[in-house]
């Protein structure tokens, strides 16, 4: 075998024609970009679906639709305390106020055993508390803002809206990766991180109610600001992380409450 | 958030490890390939070839192996599988297996001038629907070795 | 570039010989055309995307194939063999293999 022939060997051997010239790691990044890109829109447009039906739908469907949820509470497990009767004296004040939380859901309060500040609502209407929460807060007007956020949330049907969303992105993301187990597992893990949260401007247009409330109760909104600036106080992550948060930064929502005065 | 920092960790490591690994593979097969240069190997039969020099020995030889990629190169092709187009790092996956298989039938057949007739044949060996499968490719190659007296 | 699945090519010599030549390719494709497929399949019938799909996954290996061959100098390749093999689902991978000689007309 002449020389000239055994070169041409070792050029097609080290030529490696069968593997693609691509970098893996910036394939990679490229692909998990137009991945979450696509996934983002498809979020946005679910979103906007799931408005536009829900903002028209009746009372009526609302009722039949959060009857179908059972959380199975047991009440008699947590006790009722001294903290929930106050809070639920403070609820009876606040339903009649407006029309929207009229005729619908109890809106039975629990307690709930855990450390850190937070309040939240089920799509069936029942309120939970953290003891945290009622530890550090006594104030009558904050609870009564807090109290009113949560039932904001419920007045503007934001959990029947977080919840469509999520069918609708489940049921689009489930029919493009059903053959692609890796991609649906990770899609899923994905959907996790955005849970049932609200938006921001759903966020807001809560604090909005809940500050129409107290002004109706008490004729000014001090409480709502103290509140905040409790919170500012509390905080100890810093804004950027602010994504991995389910609300607004606090500065925002204050500055928002500060010019509804 | 756990399993995604999960995943991050495991993708962040098996990219790692199926690089060198597959480096290594690469530069093995490389060098034992310019090693095997004056051996050369034809796919065409008996009728093509022949030959007046007598022959002192004729034997089959077959070369397998069992290859898969690493998670990382899974989860790109998996992501890649959604726009379309060539998944690279699969190509690599195969080539790698390929050239091993070929170059282990090449190697039994020492002393041998010629091997005609080659066959290679690819089989997946585990099913593609499990949640974190990464798939497997058998390969075998098999020849007629042929030795001049 | 003559390319043949038969062990010669007709009407020519073979004149030299360099050895196995080979080409593989794995492809896919998108998303909506898998989904596409898969409604399909309820019909019956051809799956144009994923015909096209090995069409083009065959084209690629078969011209890797012979830029091999060009790089040793033949200038055809005899015995050509197709192998397909499903890495993942919705993908396609072909494996084109064949001996790359150098022939001369008879005569």
């Amino acid at each position: 075998m002449n020389k000239n022939l055994e070169d041409k060997y070792i050029s097609v051997i080290e030529d490696n024609i069968n593997v693609g010239q691509s970098n893996a790691i910036a394939e990679f990044f490229i692909l998990l970009a137009g991945i979450l890109i696509l996934f983002l829109l498809l979020y946005f447009f679910a979103d906007k679906i799931g408005c536009f039906f829900i903002d028209r739908m009746s009372d009526k469907t609302q009722i039949q639709i959060e009857n179908t949820f059972s959380y199975g509470i047991n009440p008699n497990m947590y006790g009722k305390t001294a903290n929930i009767k106050r809070l639920e004296t403070l609820r009876d004040k606040i339903v009649p106020l407006d029309k929207k939380l009229q005729g619908k859901s109890k809106f039975p309060i629990y307690e709930v055993p855990e450390k850190e500040i937070n309040a939240f609502v089920t799509p069936n209407g029942t309120i939970f508390f953290t003891r945290g929460l009622l530890k550090e807060v006594k104030d009558e007007e904050i609870l009564t803002f807090v109290l009113a956020h949560e039932l904001g949330h419920y007045a503007h049907r934001d959990h029947l809206k977080s919840i469509s969303r999520e069918i609708i992105v489940g049921l689009i993301t489930s029919i493009f990766t059903s053959q692609n187990n890796n991609i649906n597992g990770t899609l899923n893990s994905i959907s996790d991180l955005n849970g049932l949260t609200y938006s921001r401007r759903q966020e807001l247009e809560a604090d909005k109610f809940a500050n129409n409330i107290i002004y109706q109760l008490y004729g000014n909104n001090d409480g709502a600001i103290e509140f905040f600036e409790m919170l500012e106080k509390k905080e100890k992550f810093p804004e950027f992380l602010q994504y991995f948060s389910t609300h607004p930064s606090t500065k925002q929502r204050l500055k928002f409450i500060k010019n509804g005065r | 958030m756990n399993d995604i920092l999960l995943l991050l960790i495991l993708l962040v490591i098996t990219y790692f490890t199926g690089t060198i690994i597959e480096k290594k593979h690469f530069e093995s097969i490389r060098k034992r390939e310019i090693a095997l240069i004056k051996k050369p190997i034809v796919n065409f039969g008996a009728k093509t070839w022949n030959t007046n020099k007598k022959i002192k020995k004729i034997e089959l030889v077959t070369g397998e192996c069992v290859i898969s990629g690493d998670y990382f190169k899974n989860f790109v092709a998996s992501l890649k599988n959604l726009f379309g187009g060539r998944l690279t790092t699969f190509e690599s996956v195969l080539d790698r297996g390929r050239r091993e298989a070929i170059l282990r039938m090449r190697e039994k057949a020492i002393g041998a001038n010629f091997i005609i007739n080659t066959r290679i044949e690819s089989v997946m060996i585990n099913d593609n629907y499990g949640k974190e499968s990464v798939p497997q490719c058998a390969i075998i190659a098999y020849g007629t070795a042929i030795t001049y007296e | 570039m003559i390319l043949t699945n038969i062990e010669t090519v007709p009407g020519m010599n073979i004149v030299a010989q360099y050895g196995l030549v080979t080409g593989s390719t794995v492809r896919a494709k998108n998303a909506i055309k898998d989904f596409g497929a898969g409604l399909k399949n309820m019909v019956g019938g051809e799956l144009k995307s994923y015909t096209e799909l090995l069409s083009e996954a065959r084209q690629e290996a078969i011209a890797r194939m012979q830029q091999q061959a060009i790089k040793l100098g033949a200038n055809a390749v005899i015995n050509i063999r197709l192998a397909t093999s499903s890495v993942t689902v919705g993908a396609a991978e072909v494996y084109a293999y064949g001996t790359a000689v150098k022939v001369e007309p008879k005569g």
